[in-house]
């Protein structure tokens, strides 16, 4: 089989050098395209762009303040189909107490509050409802950045056949570029599995029609937090 | 599959895609539609030239320090917890995912759309170790139920098949009984892949980038098959081209906002999902062990030559979108897996001109895809070298072509053999439309060649004003 070392001599002499260069310069930015989409637009301005383009891709939308969070995410559950619901181990859903405020009526669990591993996916997976709070958001796009860790799994958000974001309005920023500067920045901490995500699960793959619900989850809910 | 896709030679594919009328109005309803969305959101977002700059130059950036990237990406992925594997070409990447699948005694798993994949032939050697491997991406695994199709577009795989055709398959293959609706039909296969991915010991991935800071894996999907991939069964292989890498994720906002919109028009996908490592010591789901598989394959020798631009590309099927060949003739006229002008400029480099010169043929050099290409790829320029090595340095145009363009050559390049050749050429009015005359007049009308040459009736004129 053929080594590191091989490989990349093999590509090394492609480009007609015997080392590899220890410290290349950097990626030289010519234009500044990117940065100046929505550039000085004010908090109000994003929260707006955002919920108007989560209307446009299908995506249910919620306005709150953090007063009122547990009774909108209330809201927003009885709005999709009965069933189970699974909860992130998040510190402002924590701190809210949404889980105990949701439990009338409904099973509900918190990710990682207790069971084996197997019973958490399980849950999840016959969950009607995923709820999970965004890391950030793109105004742009109207996605929401998800960090999967041990306080929100994977399943939270993927196995659930809908799912709702909490978005704190501060939270919005203007598009993919402030994402990824954001993960950059934090590049050392990040978690394994980090997912932006733009509205419900599509395809149109048969005739070109387009069709929700193929794997992820079919219906997407934002609510967002102005106050937060 | 390999890069070949087809046992058909260049005029039987055509003719036999040429007549396909459910695929050709297929493809142009998807260029039609697809290119007006693209356009539209390139005009919403602006400065396009400038986007487009930006991405060739990140792209050419990481060509030209490939060795560089390459090993500051396997430094940090290892770092996170993968291993990273090296394969200098398609028989050494299926040993080393056969050997992995081995190791875990796996029996079951599931797969993401990757054009890298299928370039390497990887479900057919799995297949013959035993292993089941199912296609997730809803118009792979259609192929896949029928037949092992292949796919007609490298985005939208299964443009070239209908509703009735797609339940047909269903109905005898996995037992739908519902109607011929593309909802129906989707959730019906959505209960199928959501017990594969629960059940299935190890997922497949295809690399639409590497971030090489951080050693992430960077997927795009719309349908979420991405995030179960690299979400559910406790074993990731990733497959690689090794041109994949970008230096930071600054970089790749750039490439995953050029993506989502060149390839099917819209300001971004669904899902983009970014792997760096297997789960965390203290996560309760995702991979427990993430294998990278770097691949080479004949790319290496593409960055030493003078196509070293192609691999700047994104595979984002924009300029096989735009191209009028693709149009008529569709993926499967072309033979290879890369279709479109890509596959012209392409699969030569790959895969050699002896199998695959008539690839080059199927382009006009209208020059469409080079106006669209997010990465400026000089597709038509590549196109017209190629030609001129099949038929210069390789000798490999057929010795008719040959024959003729030699003559032709001999003609041009001497007046006195023009002057008789032009009087002559009138006689061409009168030739029977047989061969190569045959083939062209089918679609237009041979141009009638005037009695007087025109330098003749030029002359002439001269002459009379003169006297006059």
């Amino acid at each position: 089989m053929t080594t590191r070392e091989q490989f990349i001599g093999v590509i090394g002499k492609a480009l007609g050098r015997a080392d590899t260069p220890a410290n290349p310069a950097p990626f030289h930015w010519r234009h500044s395209v990117h940065t100046n989409v929505m550039s000085g637009w004010s908090r109000d301005d994003l929260a707006r762009a955002f919920i108007e383009y989560s209307k446009a891709i299908g995506v249910r939308v919620f306005e709150s303040t953090g007063d009122t969070l547990n009774a909108t995410i209330r809201k927003a559950v009885e709005e999709c189909v009965s069933g189970p619901v699974i909860v992130a181990n998040d510190a402002l859903l924590k701190e809210l107490d949404t889980a105990t405020a949701l439990e009338a009526g409904r099973a509900v669990r918190v990710w990682n509050s207790g069971g084996s591993v197997e019973s958490n996916v399980r849950f999840a997976e016959k969950a009607a409802v995923g709820i999970a709070v965004a890391e950030k958001a793109l105004a742009e796009s109207a996605t929401v950045l998800l960090f999967s860790h041990n306080g929100c799994g994977r399943s939270v958000t993927l196995l659930p056949e809908s799912v709702i974001y909490v978005v704190p309005e501060s939270r919005i920023c203007p598009r993919l570029t402030q994402g990824m500067a954001y993960l950059r920045r934090n590049k050392e901490t990040l978690p394994s599995s980090v997912n932006f995500v733009s509205g419900p699960s599509a395809t149109s793959d048969i005739e070109l029609v387009p069709v929700v619900g193929v794997h992820g989850p079919s219906h997407v809910t934002h609510i967002v937090v102005h106050d937060i | 599959m390999g890069i070949k896709t087809s046992s058909l030679g260049l005029k039987h594919r055509i003719k036999k895609n040429l007549s396909d009328s459910f695929m050709r109005a297929s493809i142009a309803n998807a260029q039609d539609r697809i290119n007006r969305k693209r356009a539209d959101c390139y005009a919403e977002l602006g400065h396009f030239e400038k986007w487009r700059d930006l991405a060739m130059d990140i792209r050419s950036h990481v060509l030209d320090y490939l060795d560089y990237y390459l090993e500051q990406f396997t430094d940090s992925a290892q770092k996170a917890g993968a291993a990273v594997h090296f394969a200098k070409d398609d028989r050494e990447a299926v040993e080393l995912a056969k050997t992995i699948f081995l190791q875990k005694k796996a029996k079951k798993a599931v797969k993401t759309k990757s054009m890298v994949t299928e370039e390497i032939g990887l479900n057919e050697a799995l297949e013959e170790i035993g292993i089941e491997i199912l296609e997730t991406d809803l118009g792979e695994y259609l192929l896949q139920l029928d037949g092992k199709d292949k796919p007609s577009h490298i985005v939208i795989p299964a443009l070239h098949k209908d509703r009735r055709r797609i339940r047909e398959v269903l109905a005898q293959k996995a037992g739908y009984k519902g109607d011929v609706t593309p909802e129906a039909m989707t959730r019906f296969v959505r209960g199928i892949l959501r017990d594969a991915f629960l059940s299935a010991d190890v997922a497949v991935s295809g690399c639409n980038f590497a971030v090489a800071e951080t050693g992430t894996i960077a997927l795009m999907t719309n349908e979420g098959n991405g995030r179960f991939i690299t979400g559910i069964p406790k074993t990731l292989i990733t497959f690689m081209g090794m041109e994949r890498v970008v230096p930071t994720f600054e970089e790749l906002d750039i490439l995953f906002s050029m993506l989502a919109r060149s390839s099917v028009g819209v300001r971004t996908s669904v899902y983009m999902s970014l792997i760096t490592g297997p789960r965390g010591k203290a996560d309760l789901d995702g991979p427990e062990e993430l294998h990278i598989i770097i691949i080479d394959n004949g790319r290496s020798n593409v960055l030493a030559g003078s196509f070293k631009d192609v691999l700047r590309c994104i595979r984002c099927g924009t300029c096989m979108l735009e191209c009028p060949a693709y149009r008529h003739v569709g993926g499967h006229g072309y033979g290879v897996l890369y279709p479109g002008p890509l596959g012209a400029a392409l699969v030569t480099e790959l895969a050699g001109y002896e199998e695959h010169k008539d690839v080059t043929e199927i382009c006009s050099l209208c020059g469409a895809c080079n106006d669209v290409c997010p990465v400026k790829i000089p597709l038509v320029e590549s196109i017209l070298e190629h030609r001129r090595i099949i038929a210069e340095d390789k000798r490999l145009a057929g010795w008719m072509k040959d024959a003729v363009y030699s003559q032709y050559g001999r003609v041009i390049g001497n007046s006195a053999y023009y002057a008789s050749a032009s009087r002559l050429a009138r006689l061409a009015n009168h030739a029977p439309r047989i061969g190569p005359l045959k083939e062209w007049t089918k679609a237009r009308e041979l141009p009638k060649i005037p009695a007087e040459r025109f330098r003749d009736w030029f002359a002439g004129r001269k002459r009379k004003e003169a006297g006059s």
